[in-house]
């Protein structure tokens, strides 16, 4: 007896073979001789791929902080996540390459630098450790002590008419220098008394920030120096380079050529 | 009706355990849905935990905050969160639609529409249309979307009162770094609960002058008009020693003079003759062979 390949021929003008099944709702083909599961597929097809745009859209919105991230994945000791702060007041976290406590981009060609004083907390998000730097200012940031120094400067030039014997008020980063710490000393001897919760503006801090000490220019006189000290290195002849290494291998070779025809 | 041509050949009409292979096919789609999802929120989202805040306060249009404390331990949140004292989605969960009449300063009562309606009207009703006028599809839209109008909220009651000092950005947003000593915006603090009586009970009192703000309740405990209780913490001592460091007076650049002479050491090592790099080496190399053919000369001697 034969073997069977296929459905009896029934009212359907479909033969079927044996391996295949129509479904009486998925198979129905109602536009343009598609079945209906080609529907469903398409959907589901739109869904996966809507799924993905919406995660790469929120994902986005991140992309400015991504070195949040990548110090996570290196955490080598010379990898540092910097907060930084542009001229045009953007924000991101950069993955900053931290060498003997100068901060700066991993590409050399950035003049971006910035150096680290170790009394200044470091900035922790998520039990990771960082710093706050601004393209205006080389050193790296504390905004509490920032904060806290622009309150005592407010308030003293708030009472700076009532003080006896009074240098005037504090305008600027060298009458800060000049007279202002030492005045703010005597009004605050223990310490500046701030508000505990107190919105940073940067407008006012750059009053008492010093100026022309930007990253960039910090960078510039790095390489420059970096340059100068590099041309006081007296370059070696050539022939100088190539004497000591000819030396040692015509020792090696008559080495060699005496070790070959040694009587032995 | 089914044609007399299966579309593909039948190719996914082909059984597999008695089902057709279109039906795997749509599992197969759901998985990858799924896969896409589960990865990018457990791995890629999740990495970024603490700065989630740029991306809600973009999905509320409205700012983010980096907020840090006094050991500049900071998170990155929704200005809700860093700003506003009262949470008006907690208040105002399960609860009948209201509308605030700002005339008397007081909850009005909506009509509740009858039978399944109502319960339509109930379930979709959106806490910021109490205050806020939003109409009712882009009041779904919110809800649906988990949008937050807390600042929104908050501005209003204050009569838009609000402290508005210049910002960084981020990832298009617009982001403002607060100092928050005290905990007063960690919402589990005793701190936060203070703040939240001390504003309830002076938007009490004072129903045209209301405290929505962390900074406005600042304000009015150093102007005296809110007595904060005794223990409450609304200052923070910055000691001389951390000022000085922050604000130096004397900028000495000494950590630089290491830094370029170790920028000029590394570039003198850079441009190093490549030929230095192999010498140990080449001696060694070559010595070892004099040594091998020395012995295997003495070998050759007694074969």
């Amino acid at each position: 007896m034969s073997e069977i390949v296929a459905n009896p021929i029934t009212n359907s003008t479909l033969a079927l073979p044996q391996s295949m099944a129509l479904n009486p709702v998925f198979d129905q083909q109602v536009i343009l001789g598609l079945p209906l599961w080609f529907f469903v597929d398409a959907f589901l097809v739109l869904v996966a791929i809507t799924v993905l745009l919406y995660w790469m859209f929120r994902m986005k919105r991140l992309a400015s902080v991504r070195g949040y991230v990548d110090v996570q994945k290196k955490a080598s000791p010379f990898d540092e996540m910097v907060w930084s702060i542009n001229s045009t007041r953007r924000l991101s976290i950069e993955l900053f390459k931290n060498i003997d406590g100068v901060l700066g981009y991993p590409d050399e060609t950035v003049l971006l630098k910035y150096v680290h004083n170790d009394n200044i907390p470091p900035l922790t998000v998520g039990n990771v450790g960082g710093i706050l730097c601004s393209e205006s200012y080389y050193l790296t940031r504390d905004m509490v002590s920032e904060m806290a120094r622009d309150t005592a400067c407010e308030e003293y030039n708030r009472a700076v008419e009532t003080i006896e014997n009074s240098t005037g008020p504090i305008t600027n980063h060298p009458d800060y220098v000049k007279f202002g710490r030492k005045n703010l000393e005597v009004l605050y001897p223990d310490g500046i008394v701030m508000d505990g919760y107190r919105q940073f503006d940067p407008e006012e801090d750059s009053k008492y920030k010093p100026v022309g000490m930007s990253a960039r220019l910090n960078g510039g006189i790095l390489k420059r120096e970096t340059d100068r000290l590099l041309i006081g290195q007296k370059e070696e002849s050539l022939w100088l380079k190539l004497a000591v290494p000819g030396a040692i291998i015509m020792v090696i070779g008559i080495g060699i050529i005496a070790a070959w025809f040694a009587p032995v | 009706m089914v044609d007399s041509v299966l579309f593909m050949g039948g190719i996914l009409n082909v059984t597999l355990f008695g089902i057709p292979l279109y039906f795997f096919s749509w599992a197969f789609l759901l998985v990858i849905a799924g896969l896409i999802w589960l990865v990018y929120s457990l791995v890629s989202w999740k990495a970024f935990e603490p700065l989630h805040g740029i991306y809600y306060a973009f999905k509320a249009k409205s700012k983010a905050a980096f907020i840090f404390n006094v050991n500049l331990q900071s998170e990155l949140i929704s200005e809700a969160k860093a700003k506003c004292i009262f949470d008006y989605a907690k208040d105002f969960a399960g609860m009948n639609p209201v509308k605030y009449d700002f005339k008397t300063n007081e909850f009005v009562e909506l009509p509740i529409l009858p039978g399944p309606l109502g319960a339509f009207q109930r379930r979709f009703w959106y806490y910021p249309s109490a205050f806020l006028d939003i109409d009712l599809l882009h009041g779904m839209l919110y809800k649906l979307g988990g949008a937050n109008h807390d600042v929104e909220i908050a501005k209003k009651m204050q009569n838009y009162e609000w402290d508005a000092k210049h910002s960084v950005t981020s990832g298009g947003v617009l982001i403002d770094m607060i100092f928050d000593a005290n905990n007063w915006s960690v919402q589990t603090s005793p701190e936060h609960k203070i703040c939240v009586r001390l504003a309830e009970v002076w938007n009490e009192q004072n129903p045209k002058d209301q405290v929505h703000a962390y900074s406005k309740l600042q304000r009015y405990i150093n102007e005296g008009k809110i007595a904060a209780p005794y223990g409450f913490k609304s200052t923070f001592v910055c000691k001389w020693a951390r000022t000085d460091c922050g604000c130096p007076v004397i900028i000495n650049n000494n950590a630089m003079a290491g830094a370029r002479r170790q920028m000029a050491a590394d570039l003198v090592d850079q441009n190093k003759h490549p030929f230095d790099k192999w010498l140990w080496p080449l001696i060694l190399a070559g010595g070892g062979i004099a040594v091998l053919i020395l012995l295997m000369r003495f070998a050759l001697h007694f074969i």
